[in-house]
């Protein structure tokens, strides 16, 4: 098919321009630190969606392809951050915080439930807003049930918490700051052996673009980390929009367990401007829609489905955003966050993840398939 | 739905934006106004401050 030749250059303008008002208006708005954010945020949309980096897709191809590229290029990313993040935890602990959260029954429940509705969504935390942004139907249609998953997941969560929860276990904590440091890449050494045994010759090296990505992510990830004081996280934000939706619809939430506290109706009652999670969604949902928009020619729609399918996508989007609650963080605050910081409860997030991810990959073509042309669902890149 | 099914992606992407905008207009309406006089400093690390942003890992 011949397309018609336009010249690119204007669109890429007003996209420049449009990142720029975006910062701008930020800045004036709700001061530096918020622009900063929005442009880290900007930064990783821009990253993950320009170098297709995501962590869902990898860590099927791994499983059905026998391709390890993806996984360990998270892992790279993953190593690159700890070796400076945690270091800096132990310098500056009075002014940042890690990822750290207890393993409990429930969280390791959860991410097994997380893992798996991230295989029939083609996409996990970061990977559903990036792929949105992107113009993925799909993923804008589990977006909303993510919201009000990860909104309905605050309103239960110490109810689920009270099911056997260890103490706070760091890798600091067990074997001091330099020893943490180094069991956290040897376990991730250990995990890109095991890949690596998994995957088939010329599937083992990641290519260019997935070493820069995993160089930028980390980038991103630290500058996070300065400039917020704290770990790059996605999903707290996304249950705070599903807060200010309910409370403009009139719920009253001060009387719930979670937004009743201080620190929670706090963020209830101040701007979403001020939040630093959802500066860096806005910012990877935008950054992917640069991208998008940026191309000569954009990727094509997702495959057609039907109702049925429809209906799966957003019940599959609810889950993601429910256990991604209870699991105490997604693939980005729990497991990169938590592991590049020292936490415990990211390692266990990842294994019981990845053992759900398994699932999901088996039960996304029994739940779809008889709804999808032949050719399958079109993913447009899993996240 | 179906409409947005058939909907190019720029069409979509785009309205993944309208409904962030739509949803920071909401919360506009509803939020304390910002004090720029109590914008925290540009970056947490050096500021001598505690941070007090909420995270996902936090129960």
């Amino acid at each position: 098919m011949n397309l018609p030749l336009v010249n690119p250059a204007p669109r890429r303008a007003a996209l420049v321009l449009l990142a720029f008002v975006a910062v701008f208006l930020t800045f004036a708005t709700a001061g530096p630190r918020a622009a900063l954010l929005l442009l880290v945020g900007l930064g990783f949309g821009l990253t993950l969606e320009g170098l297709r980096f995501g962590f869902a897709g990898p860590w099927r191809t791994l499983v059905t392809e026998r391709d390890a590229r993806g996984l360990l290029a998270q892992f790279l990313a993953i190593g690159l951050t700890a070796c400076v993040a945690m270091p800096l935890l132990a310098s500056f602990p009075t002014e940042l915080n890690g990822a750290h959260a207890p393993i409990g029954l429930a969280m390791i429940v959860a991410a097994f439930v997380f893992g798996a509705a991230m295989q029939l969504v083609m996409g996990c935390g970061s990977g559903t807003l990036v792929n949105a942004g992107s113009g993925n139907a799909i993923a804008l249609v589990a977006l909303v049930g993510f919201v009000a998953g990860s909104f309905f997941g605050t309103l239960h969560l110490a109810w689920w918490g009270s099911f056997g929860v260890l103490p706070l276990l760091t890798m600091q904590g067990q074997f001091g700051t330099v020893g943490g440091l180094a069991m956290t890449l040897l376990g991730l050494g250990v995990l890109a052996a095991l890949a690596l045994q998994r995957s088939l010759p010329g599937k083992r090296l990641p290519p260019r673009r997935l070493w820069l990505a995993a160089a930028l992510i980390a980038l991103l990830a630290i500058l996070n980390l300065v400039i917020a004081g704290q770990s790059w996280g996605v999903v707290y934000g996304l249950g705070l929009w599903g807060a200010k939706l309910a409370s403009a619809a009139g719920a009253d939430l001060g009387g719930t367990a979670f937004w009743g506290s201080a620190a929670h109706a706090e963020r209830l009652s101040q701007s979403l401007l001020t939040d630093v999670t959802s500066l860096t969604n806005i910012g990877l949902i935008l950054g992917a829609f640069l991208v998008m928009r940026w191309r000569a020619v954009p990727d094509a729609q997702v495959a057609p489905l039907t109702p049925r399918s429809w209906l799966v996508v957003l019940l599959a989007g609810l889950v993601l955003g429910y256990s991604a609650r209870v699991a105490l963080g997604c693939n980005v605050g729990a497991f990169f966050s938590g592991v590049s910081t020292g936490s415990l409860h990211g390692w266990a997030w990842f294994v019981a993840a990845f053992a759900g991810s398994m699932l999901g990959i088996r039960l996304r073509p029994r739940l779809l398939l008889p709804l999808l042309p032949a050719d399958g669902i079109g993913t447009g890149g899993g996240r | 739905m179906a409409a947005l099914l058939q909907a190019s992606r720029p069409r979509v992407g785009g309205l993944s934006l309208i409904l962030v905008l739509l949803l920071l207009l909401v919360d506009h309406g509803q939020s304390r106004p910002i004090n720029p006089y109590q914008a925290p400093a540009p970056v947490a690390l050096g500021s001598g401050v505690a941070p007090t942003a909420a995270h996902c890992t936090a129960p």
